[in-house]
């Protein structure tokens, strides 16, 4: 699917992986027969994440500090475009995501009806979300839209796609998880087309990903931003 | 309009255009920001004295004691998010010190 569907279209997903040893291989596996390439950025893991995705036949560049999830994104963005890639599908480590919706997520780019599309974790259905994370994504989601007046349901969600066009005007600054948020931001300022569409997305390891502390930062650099932009 | 007022108003408005000069350049410089918000309280201080001497009352300002908690609290706002922004900054670049250096490690591989 995807690049292999169209001809002049490289389709490069990016997966950022912090100790993601135990599933990274998994991920890789389910993601490679619908894109082109397969980018992991390592951010700084100890585990064994660069040796297994090498394995499973990802490209890897890594981190030698972790640096954050907004971060290894955009190294990835970096890597896809050098690559030569003309649409670019970042996808959580953590197993969250499904493969099979790479094509439902990459369709509205391939088709030129959109520039960034991210998949909605609440329009399509979550399973095992915990209820502080699913308060916190929505409150996060309801300021993004007030800041950015962008009509979202999930603007949380690391699962998007965005063309060449798209990565090349992103000015990606923030290094932790505010960067979904910051990708929004960009695509309202440069005036890009966001559309959502549903995915299915499945917590394994509900400890994971972003806490309270990290929702409270993720507010602050939105503010500052927005009103210092 | 007494002498002393002309000449502040002259000062503070020439100071205010060509820090708005400079920031019409620069957006993003802070520094410059605070400069011109500062002169625009000063300009006003200036032009209307008897009315900003009511309003330091009104704010509880004329009491020394308020007046030092309300500036000591509104100034370590301002400090608590210049470090803020400084360790962003810090953060930043050594972000894209790490990126640099794992994206020439994959081409040299």
């Amino acid at each position: 699917m995807g690049g292999k569907d169209a001809d002049v279209s490289t389709v490069i997903a990016v997966i950022p992986a912090y100790e993601e040893g135990p599933r990274v291989g998994t991920v890789i596996d389910d993601v490679r027969d619908h894109v082109d390439v397969v980018v992991v950025v390592d951010d700084g893991s100890v585990d064994d994440t660069t040796a297994i995705a090498r394995e499973h036949g990802a490209s890897v560049v890594r981190h030698i500090v972790n640096r954050g999830a907004g971060a290894a994104v955009a190294t990835g963005i970096h890597r896809a475009l050098e690559l030569g890639a003309s649409v670019i599908v970042t996808v959580d480590a953590d197993g969250q995501h499904r493969g099979a919706d790479i094509p439902v997520v990459v369709r509205p780019v391939l088709e030129d009806k959109a520039d960034v599309v991210i998949g909605s974790r609440f329009l399509g259905g979550i399973d095992d979300m915990p209820l502080v994370k699913r308060i916190g994504n929505h409150s996060l989601t309801w300021l993004t839209r007030a800041l950015y007046g962008v009509p979202l349901t999930d603007s949380q969600s690391g699962f998007r796609a965005l063309n060449r066009q798209a990565a090349e005007l992103f000015e990606l600054r923030v290094d932790r998880y505010g960067f979904c948020s910051e990708m929004v931001g960009e695509a309202a300022r440069n005036r890009l087309r966001l559309v959502e569409v549903p995915i299915r997305s499945c917590y394994l390891d509900p400890g994971k990903g972003t806490g309270i502390a990290d929702g409270v930062a993720i507010a602050l650099d939105l503010l500052l931003r927005r009103f210092m932009s | 309009m007494i002498l002393v007022q002309i000449i502040g108003t002259i000062v503070l408005s020439l100071s205010l255009v060509r820090v708005l000069a400079g920031l019409r350049r620069d957006r993003s410089d802070t520094g410059a920001l605070l400069l011109a918000f500062a002169l625009c309280i000063l300009l006003y201080i200036t032009l209307l004295p008897e009315h900003f001497a009511r309003a330091l009352a009104l704010l509880a300002f004329n009491r020394p004691l308020d007046a030092f908690l309300t500036v000591a609290s509104v100034t370590s706002l301002l400090l608590c998010l210049w470090v803020y922004l400084r360790l962003n900054e810090m953060e930043r670049n050594l972000t894209t010190v790490v990126r640099h250096l794992s994206l020439r490690e994959e081409d040299e591989e």
